[in-house]
């Protein structure tokens, strides 16, 4: 439990930090350098060093060391002639690292705002339906039911897919969000509403509703506090999910627009064949996406919640 | 609630499903910015337009367009694709026989991996059981998008498969069984190897939960060997919980296909809707929502009826 946790704070630290973090702008284009490998990391007595590249054939984009000069790290980072690229570049010489780490705002930061907003949305639809009963809670749970049988991918570019494909990036991100929280709602509210059914008929709440509580405070202040569980593990579970469908929306060229840094428009550039082959380190956000849900994962495996754990985590 | 009432409910609801879900699909893609000519607004002329428009029944209003496709939809017909120019509904059979065909591979791929797996590592705790453990950790956190583009580039670096499409050329009989072989591995395995660690990881746990059960202890106090009663006594009644994922990995399946098939261009029903979504194709999209909804939904109920037969208590929560 304990080690993903801190693994998950260094993601966090990394998307956070990202503008004092990333050698480069996610813009920034060093024309001679396209499709540059990353360089070699070495470590002597002075400490860390990198070598710089020197082009060799532009048709051919065949580079090659410079060993005879020593580039130290971190210093060398934006400043000095020679571009440091650990983790390569892009195919118009952009700082893979630099990318990943700037897209990481982006994908992150969508995937977390939809996140509470679908945990907002399901927890008050859950708790509404499971506490008022009657015809709200059909209605509620009529609705869910259908959307939950979606698959969530499907649903997501088919509607993303209806829209005007060229739109403002505050436009996408609204759109996003939305889409994200509409589909999503479900998948928590099922749960709150089994929780504040089984709690509602304990004690506790009965001597609330006896005292002369309202409503709103003995769903808030004595059935809420019982989903938290839930809820931590409906986080674990929507984060992927959104950093995911995010990373399929921009790879199909319906997410976020083409010059922002996000996980899935870097993928759309890596994602053809013979760029995959020439420059394999422009995946490096795949690999950022794998160790998001793998921290989730290991944040979910000794469960005990279950085999209902494992329900979301596929999709 | 017996076998049988649950599989005609279960019936009967998909049917209203998919039924619900073409025409939000139709809606969808009628109601959206554009429609099938604007691609082609520059080349035609004025009256050209129209004529297409009228043609392809645009020019009706929303209502009226939704009343022809109901019409169609009673005579079994879904009308004519405006992108491909045939008929919705032989386009969309093809289509869907070809993602079923990478759903079912891919499912028994999936099974065939994760179930001996999970009965190993539910049962051991040595060295070995722990690699396992940690590979299915990490194959479970490769969902579909990130497995096929890995897998579309070691394709790709070795050359050892074809990285794309279904059929390499126009073949036929033997020939054209082989080479689809030949193109199956790549998707297929992007799709099942997230499904297998799900049914590993699931099949573990219902195994060492199973191994705790009293009459796996009293088999062995009778002198069972351990093995024959991990076999005969525990393994049997682990089996529940597992096929009751199955349903889910309907869903996770469709949702993985659709991905992994517009990477690998498979031409399957998953392309194909994206196709029609951006072509603006009114009666293939509705087509492609009521082939999905029909073939999710069967497959869902087909999981569930499969789990009903080995744990018909499932038979009781569900009609409650």
């Amino acid at each position: 439990m304990r080690r993903p946790l801190i693994l998950l704070g260094v993601l966090a630290w990394a998307a956070l930090a990202a503008p004092h973090l990333a050698p480069y702008g996610p813009t920034q284009r060093f024309g001679e350098y396209m499709h540059a490998p990353p360089m070699s990391v070495h470590l002597d007595g002075r400490g860390f060093y990198t070598q710089p590249l020197i082009l060799v054939d532009r048709l051919a984009q065949r580079f090659s060391t410079d060993t005879s000069r020593r580039l130290a790290l971190p210093g060398s980072w934006r400043q000095g002639s020679d571009p440091v690229f650990l983790l390569g570049a892009d195919s118009l010489g952009r700082d893979v690292l630099s990318r990943t780490l700037h897209g990481a705002r982006t994908t992150l930061g969508l995937a977390l705002v939809a996140t509470a907003g679908t945990l907002a949305l399901g927890a008050l639809l859950g708790l509404w339906a499971g506490y008022a009963g009657g015809l709200a809670e059909r209605t509620v749970v009529t609705i869910g039911d259908m959307l939950l049988v979606l698959p969530l991918l499907y649903a997501v570019v088919a509607l993303r897919a209806a829209l005007p494909l060229v739109l403002t990036l505050g436009t996408v991100v609204a759109v996003l969000t939305l889409i994200f929280v509409a589909l999503g709602w479900p998948r928590v509210a099922r749960g709150v509403r089994a929780i504040v059914r089984a709690e509602a008929d304990r004690e506790h709440v009965l001597a609330a509703v006896a005292l002369g509580a309202s409503p709103w405070r003995v769903v808030s202040r004595h059935v809420l506090p019982a989903c938290f569980g839930y809820l931590a593990v409906q986080t674990a579970l929507l984060v992927p999910t959104f950093v995911l469908a995010e990373a399929t929306l921009s790879y199909l060229g319906l997410g976020f627009p083409d010059g922002v840094p996000s996980w899935g428009t870097a993928l759309t550039d890596a994602g053809n064949v013979s760029a995959m082959t020439r420059a394999p380190w422009t995946l490096a956000p795949a690999g950022a996406v794998f160790l998001v849900v793998l921290v989730t994962n290991l944040l979910l495996e000794p469960s005990r919640h279950g085999p209902t754990a494992e329900l979301g985590r596929s999709r | 609630m017996t076998l049988a009432r649950f599989v005609v409910r279960r019936v009967a609801g998909g049917v209203v499903f998919a039924f619900v879900v073409a025409s939000l699909a139709l809606l969808l893609a009628r109601l959206a910015p554009g429609d099938a000519i604007t691609g082609d607004w520059a080349t035609m002329a004025p009256d050209q337009r129209a004529a297409r428009r009228h043609e392809l029944g645009l020019d009706a209003p929303l209502l009226t367009h939704y009343g022809r496709w109901l019409q169609g939809v009673a005579h079994l017909d879904l009308g004519q694709s405006s992108l491909y120019r045939r008929p919705v509904a032989e386009l969309v059979g093809e289509r869907a026989l070809n993602t079923a065909l990478l759903a079912v591979v891919a499912a028994v791929v999936a099974t065939l991996i994760g179930i001996p797996l999970g009965r190993f590592t539910g049962a051991h705790h040595g060295g070995l059981a722990q690699v396992v453990r940690l590979l299915s950790i990490a194959t479970l956190s490769m969902p579909p998008l990130i497995g096929v583009l890995l897998l579309v580039f070691l394709a790709a670096y070795t050359g050892w498969l074809p990285v794309g499409g279904m059929t390499s050329a126009r073949l036929s009989g033997m020939a054209w069984l082989a080479d689809v072989a030949r193109h199956l591995p790549v998707p297929v395995l992007a799709l099942a190897l997230p499904l297998a660690a799900t049914l590993e990881r699931v099949q573990a746990r219902s195994m060492a939960e199973a191994m705790d059960r009293p009459f796996v202890a009293a088999s062995r106090a009778r002198g069972v060997s351990r093995e024959r009663s991990l076999r005969v006594h525990a393994w049997p009644v682990s089996l529940a919980p597992v096929l009751g994922v199955y349903g889910v990995l309907v869903g996770a399946l469709f949702s993985g296909s659709f991905v992994v098939e517009i990477v690998t261009s498979w031409p399957g029903l998953g392309l194909l809707l994206f196709d029609a979504l951006h072509g603006r194709d009114v009666w293939l999209t509705a087509g492609c929502g009521a082939a999905g909804a029909v073939a999710l939904a069967a497959g869902t109920t087909l999981a569930d009826v499969l789990h009903a037969l080995v744990d018909p208590r499932v038979l009781e929560r569900r009609g409650a």
